[in-house]
């Protein structure tokens, strides 16, 4: 009969020291006060002046540039607004792209850069061919596949003078074509007299 | 008479609904409602294409949707003449100022809104600047049976029709 007693008490003893313990440790985890949540509300945590951000391509050399003045950043949704944003693309196979404009966004961990009041995006002329500039009240840059593209009306201008016009435009810096998706108008301008001669 | 103005250095005005065009091979395709005004030419399509040169010439190929054709339409600069042409495809060579119907074509000449001639073909080849045109025949004609037909007024009632809206007191 008495070790039946005796192994009950053993196995009370040994509850009591699982339950302590469980408590001890329960009772640590709740008085050490953990970080409280990130703030999720737009409100500006960090700033930089002067700043370049590089990013660069899949074999590490600089793609594309972004530059300003200054550039907030936002916790809630992770993006930048940039005043007087410059938005380089510079791949080394491809002919250079400058973007600028009064201010833009920067978000999607960089995939996508909204630049709104006045815009120009340039392609500076190269290699013997004309350059083209694209100005809009509002174009996206995809930088990563350099692509840029607005859903407002654009004009285009390219270096021999010719001009597109229309609403919604597209224009893809690899591959260099562009789309109107809605009343387009070209003017093309006749050759230059001197050109003729 | 004096050579009409060098079509070279007038604008190329193209409108229409989409555009494609590619930088590098300098190629547009415009696409609906395609309206092309260069100078005293004008020309309606479904579909053009251009493509241009270095030098600046254009080449321009113009289709028509299901059941519609191109429509080209060319004023003389100092006569009250206008040719107006239609046909399934119109080719375009500026630097020839040629103009090219092909498939059912039918090119009318008219002076103020009389038709003074009339020629109905397969392929009709129109130069600008010498105001002549080109007829062929073939199974897409525009004339029964494969030919080419031509309705030319006699010189008297064209002259006829061209002094009646001419403006008076000759050229100023």
């Amino acid at each position: 009969m008495r070790d039946r007693a005796t192994s009950l008490i053993a196995g009370l003893v040994l509850l009591a020291i699982v339950g302590s313990t469980w408590w001890a440790a329960d009772y640590a985890r709740r008085s050490i006060p953990v970080d409280p949540p990130r703030r999720v509300t737009h409100e500006m945590d960090s700033f930089i002046d002067h700043f370049v951000m590089t990013r660069t391509d899949e074999t590490g050399l600089p793609a594309a540039r972004l530059e300003g003045p200054r550039a907030e950043h936002y916790p809630d949704d992770d993006s930048y607004e940039v005043r007087q944003p410059r938005a380089i693309s510079q791949r080394p196979d491809r002919s250079v792209t400058v973007a600028t404009a009064e201010n833009g966004r920067m978000d999607q961990d960089g995939a996508r850069i909204v630049l709104k009041g006045d815009v120009a995006f340039r392609r500076p002329p190269a290699n013997g061919e004309p350059g083209l500039l694209i100005e809009s009240e509002q174009i996206t840059l995809l930088p990563n596949e350099d692509v840029a593209f607005t859903e407002l009306p654009a004009a285009v201008t390219r270096g021999d003078g010719s001009r597109i016009t229309g609403t919604g435009m597209q224009y893809d810096n690899s591959s260099r074509q562009l789309t109107v998706s809605s009343d387009a108008r070209v003017k093309i301008a006749p050759r230059a007299p001197e050109a003729n001669d | 008479g004096e050579s009409p103005r060098l079509q070279q250095d007038v604008p190329t005005l193209i409108d229409s609904d989409q555009l494609d065009y590619d930088d590098t091979k300098q190629t547009s395709v415009f696409t609906g409602n395609v309206v092309l005004t260069r100078g005293d030419l004008s020309l309606r399509a479904e579909r053009l294409e251009l493509r241009q040169n270095d030098a600046g010439e254009q080449f321009a190929v113009a289709t028509a949707g299901a059941g519609k054709q191109v429509y080209v339409r060319q004023t003389q600069p100092d006569s009250v003449e206008l040719i107006e042409g239609y046909a399934d495809r119109a080719e375009w060579d500026s630097r020839a100022e040629q103009l090219d119907f092909i498939g059912r074509a039918v090119v009318t000449r008219m002076a103020c809104s009389q038709k003074l001639d009339e020629i109905r073909g397969e392929r009709i080849s129109y130069n600008q600047q010498r105001n002549v045109y080109s007829a062929s025949g073939g199974q897409m004609s525009g004339a029964p049976k494969g030919r080419v037909r031509t309705m030319i007024q006699s010189r008297t009632t064209s002259d006829a029709a061209v002094k009646s809206c001419a403006p008076t007191g000759g050229k100023q």
